[in-house]
């Protein structure tokens, strides 16, 4: 107590500061002082700002300002003139549907392809099972048709303009009863009520977007009665067909000179962690990014496979049928040994379309057939030029792999110091075996020099050629030539006395690899085309996937024919529903080239049969799995929704079950026939949409950017 | 007298004195890199197309931020859900469904600003990363000069508060 002690006083202080003190207020109060303003300020604004974000900013106005006026003037008459086109062919299709007489029994529409078949005297070459080689004379006599093919006419009440498809289907046996709905077809309705929806009235169509321009890609679909255009506008794919509705339903032409474009392009992106834009994305050209290796010709030049499965993603009732081709290969060997001095263009847009990583793939493609004989060099040029690989013994694949290794993407284009660099190579091994250099320059860029530096290059080319030095281009450019071009680098290749070739795929630039190593040409067929004539009575009906025409509605589709080159292939893929109609044959596969060698137009027929399909994935084809999961999981990335049939004989469509998700379909993937791994080319896919399951979106306005001079 | 219009001189100008302050601003707002991205291109697209109406007289910061404020309510709007490629089955590939950098990214300031009200972390960011002086920000958000000095000293107050405890656990 105060009053016993001594000092009350004291005591009493004592007792007002005995307080117990948080033991964290010391901490608490130099966190206060730590976080003061300026701190927490400095924190906030304490974000890293990317690389290059500035350089993408100030590209805004580059692009607006140079070519904005431009392309909004050019946009504006192309729509114009797109759409009176559309709306002529649109009314002449229709007027042409309208008047087209109803001729009591006449045929299917496959028999009036063919009706002057009788009068050709075709002579068949080969006759192994199921295929009939035929050569049908020189190319001018083309307009004469093919054999008949065996398809009994279509029942007489599926015939006219007023016909009902649900009649048409019962008369093909689809349904048990004339009539009533097919319970296979009203599955998908009953499975999904609330998504399934018939397809559109133009009333639905979208806003029109800004596109980059005319593309040739895709094919058109017949303009008759039945065929709903606007489908593959609002959904991105293509409807089923009937072939028994109408003649030109029964027929499916297919463009088979398609690039792995958009693979690539998705691959890049990946590699950044993120999806490209969607817009972009083609499943035809996923699916030529894969090679499916279909078995080669066996004395033809081009070989025709056709096989299919139980669709494994839709249900039971669909079929997946694929078609394929195969060039035969041209062999490399015997030759004479060469020596090569490369020159490579490194400026930043080789960045773009990937043409680098496409020569790196060529060559390396090239350094596989190179000898001990043989000599190769590297040079890399940018803003200048630097050697890469000197002298290099051909069989050493590793040198020449590291050099293409060390290729890095710089700023602009000195192709005169390229030359200048590649020559001075030429030059230094000139008069030692294997004899004198070729040098090719791999390059997009324009050739711009003043005519003073053209004309002492051309001077210099030339008096290298005179000493067996040749200059050969192969040119990289994808997109409008221009007059730079035009003017400079012929006369290089002239100067130097070698040749141009374009190409815009790593195959491309190969086989003008393998014709400089050859001198061979390796084209294998000219103006090739394929026609598949759909069989009416036992295909109720089909769907091509990829393909789709979505620029300008398919104001300019894909070019039909296209030049087949050593070891090329490509692949059409359908999705098809059969009748339950007894018959075994689903369809005719008609392929048809001209042989470079003898001018002359030869084909192949093949049918399909019933047999050709398997009843599970596991069990199809090796290249009907990975055709399957190519094409499925591009569909996934481009967020297409399912295509179903419904009853009416119409199309319609669903979201993609999340079942068929990219990582469920790559764990399919996985475990199917072990030999599909040593398929490189499909195990890289694989590999590439892994890097997509972690994937962000695409970035908005990023197909503004693809559509600038500056990208694709 | 101001000048009325924007040179190519000047926007490229503006990018540079200005495109590090909006990206961060557009990422605090965001809290997503590649968002923020966005948000600044179509920021600096939008201000080149509304060129004529540039002030040279007037805030240059602040017109770019009420141009940045605008997209980023455009995008708030128009967000889609992101592609889903997990299904039902999701089958195990021992693989992380997460965003990589999420970490990096992803840090306790961001998760408080996150849990301030929106008026509040909007003048704050507007102050503190979009560097406008508070009459500029007044202007802007077509408030008083008052409320948003009160704004920010209760934005800061509430961050530090979150912080604190953060840092605590």
């Amino acid at each position: 107590m105060f009053w016993a002690d001594p000092n009350p006083d004291a005591w009493l202080d004592r007792r007002l500061c005995d307080l117990p003190v948080p033991s964290d207020l010391v901490d608490r109060l130099r966190r206060e002082v730590a976080l003061g303003d300026e701190v927490l300020d400095a924190a906030l604004r304490d974000v890293s700002v990317p690389a290059g974000l500035r350089g993408r900013l100030m590209r805004i106005t580059w692009t607006r300002r140079r070519f904005g006026q431009w392309v909004r003037a050019a946009a504006a008459a192309v729509l114009i003139i797109a759409s009176s086109l559309g709306y002529m062919a649109a009314v002449v299709g229709l007027v042409a549907t309208a008047l087209e007489p109803s001729r009591p029994g006449s045929g299917p529409p496959v028999l009036e392809v063919t009706a002057r078949s009788d009068r050709l005297d075709s002579t068949p070459l080969v006759n192994m099972e199921g295929v009939e080689l035929v050569s049908q004379g020189p190319a001018t006599a083309l307009e004469v048709d093919r054999p008949k093919p065996q398809l009994s006419p279509p029942p007489v009440a599926a015939r006219g303009r007023d016909l009902e498809v649900w009649e048409l289907f019962a008369q093909a046996g689809l349904g048990d009863q004339p009539g009533k709905l097919d319970p296979l077809l009203d599955r998908y309705l009953a499975a999904w009520p609330e998504t399934a929806r018939a397809s559109p009235s133009w009333y639905d169509l979208p806003e029109l977007k800004k596109v980059p321009g005319l593309v040739r890609q895709g094919v058109q679909l017949p303009l008759v009665a039945g065929v709903d255009p606007s489908f593959v506008i609002l959904y991105r794919v293509h409807p089923f067909l009937i072939p028994a509705a109408h003649p030109a339903l029964c027929i499916s032409e297919v463009p088979l000179g398609v690039d792995a474009a958009s693979f690539e392009l998705t691959a890049r992106f990946l590699e950044d962690g993120q999806l490209p834009p969607r817009e972009v994305l083609r499943t035809e050209e996923f699916l030529a990014a894969v090679d499916f290796r279909y078995p080669k010709p066996n004395g033809t030049p081009l070989a025709l496979h056709a096989a299919g499965t139980a669709s494994p993603f839709r249900g039971p009732g669909l079929y997946l049928l694929q078609v394929g081709i195969q060039a035969r290969e041209v062999p490399l060997q015997p030759r004479e040994p060469v020596r090569l001095v490369l020159a490579v263009d490194t400026s930043a847009s080789m960045r773009w379309g990937g043409r680098l990583e496409m020569v790196r793939r060529a060559v390396q493609r090239l350094a596989e057939q190179l000898g001990p004989e043989d000599r190769i060099s590297v040079v890399s040029f940018s803003e200048e030029a630097t050697v890469r690989a000197e002298e290099v013994v051909g069989s050493d694949r590793e040198s020449v792999r590291a050099a293409l290794e060390s290729l890095e993407v710089g700023s602009s284009t000195n192709l005169a110091a390229g030359l200048r660099e590649a020559y001075g190579l030429a030059q230094r091994y000139h008069g030692k075996p294997p004899g004198p250099a070729q040098v090719v320059i791999f390059s997009d860029g324009l050739a711009q020099f003043d005519g003073d530096t053209g004309g002492a290059l051309q001077q210099r080319l030339a008096e290298a050629a005179a000493e067996g030095v040749t200059l050969h281009v192969i040119d990289l450019v994808q997109g409008p030539v221009g007059r730079d071009r035009e003017r400079w680098l012929p006369r290089l290749c002239r100067a130097g006395k070698g040749t141009v070739h374009r190409a815009s795929t790593a195959d491309q630039v190969f086989w003008g690899l393998a014709e400089l190593l050859t001198r061979r040409s390796q084209l294998v067929a000219s103006r090739v085309r394929l026609r598949v004539h759909f069989n009416h009575q036992t295909v109720a009906a089909y769907r091509l996937i990829g393909h789709e025409a979505m620029m300008f509605a398919g104001l300019k589709p894909a070019p039909l024919e296209t030049d087949f080159y050593a070891g090329q292939s490509a692949t059409a893929l359908y999705e098809i529903v059969l009748t339950k109609r007894p018959g075994g044959q689903l369809a005719l596969a008609d392929l048809e080239w001209i042989s470079p060698e003898t001018g002359q137009r030869t084909g192949i027929r093949q049918p399909i049969h019933r047999r050709q399909l398997a009843k599970r994935l596991a069990d199809a084809a090796l290249y009907v799995q990975a055709a399957a999961v190519v094409a499925e999981a591009a569909e996934i990335v481009r967020e297409t929704p399912e295509v179903l049939l419904v009853s009416t004989g119409r199309s319609a469509v669903r979201f993609r079950s999340p079942r068929w998700s990219l990582a469920y379909l790559l764990a399919l993937a996985r475990q199917l026939d072990a030999r599909l791994e040593q398929n490189a080319s499909f195990m890289r896919f694989l590999r590439v949409m892994d890097q997509a399951l972690s994937a962000k979106p695409a970035r908005s306005g990023s197909l503004e950017d693809l559509s600038s001079p500056m990208g694709l | 007298m101001a000048t009325l219009g924007l040179s190519l001189s000047d926007f490229n100008r503006l990018v540079a004195e200005h495109a590090a302050a909006l990206y961060r601003m557009a990422y605090r707002l965001s809290g997503d890199r590649h968002e923020a991205e966005d948000l600044v291109q179509e920021t600096f697209r939008s201000a080149w197309k509304s060129r004529r109406l540039f002030d040279a007289g007037r805030g240059e910061r602040a017109w770019l931020a009420s141009i940045l404020r605008r997209r980023a309510a455009d995008q708030w709007r128009s967000r889609r859900p992101r592609l889903v490629f997990w299904g039902d089955h999701q089958p195990d590939l021992g693989r992380a469904a997460q965003d990589p950098t999420r970490d990096e990214y992803t840090d306790e300031m961001q998760e408080g600003l996150e849990r301030l009200p929106g008026e509040l972390r909007e003048t704050l960011l507007l102050v503190v990363v979009g560097e406008l002086t508070h009459q500029e920000a007044a202007d802007l958000l077509g408030i008083p000069l008052g409320t948003v000095l009160s704004r920010v000293s209760r934005a800061r107050a509430r961050l530090r508060e979150y912080l604190m405890a953060a840092a605590k656990r």
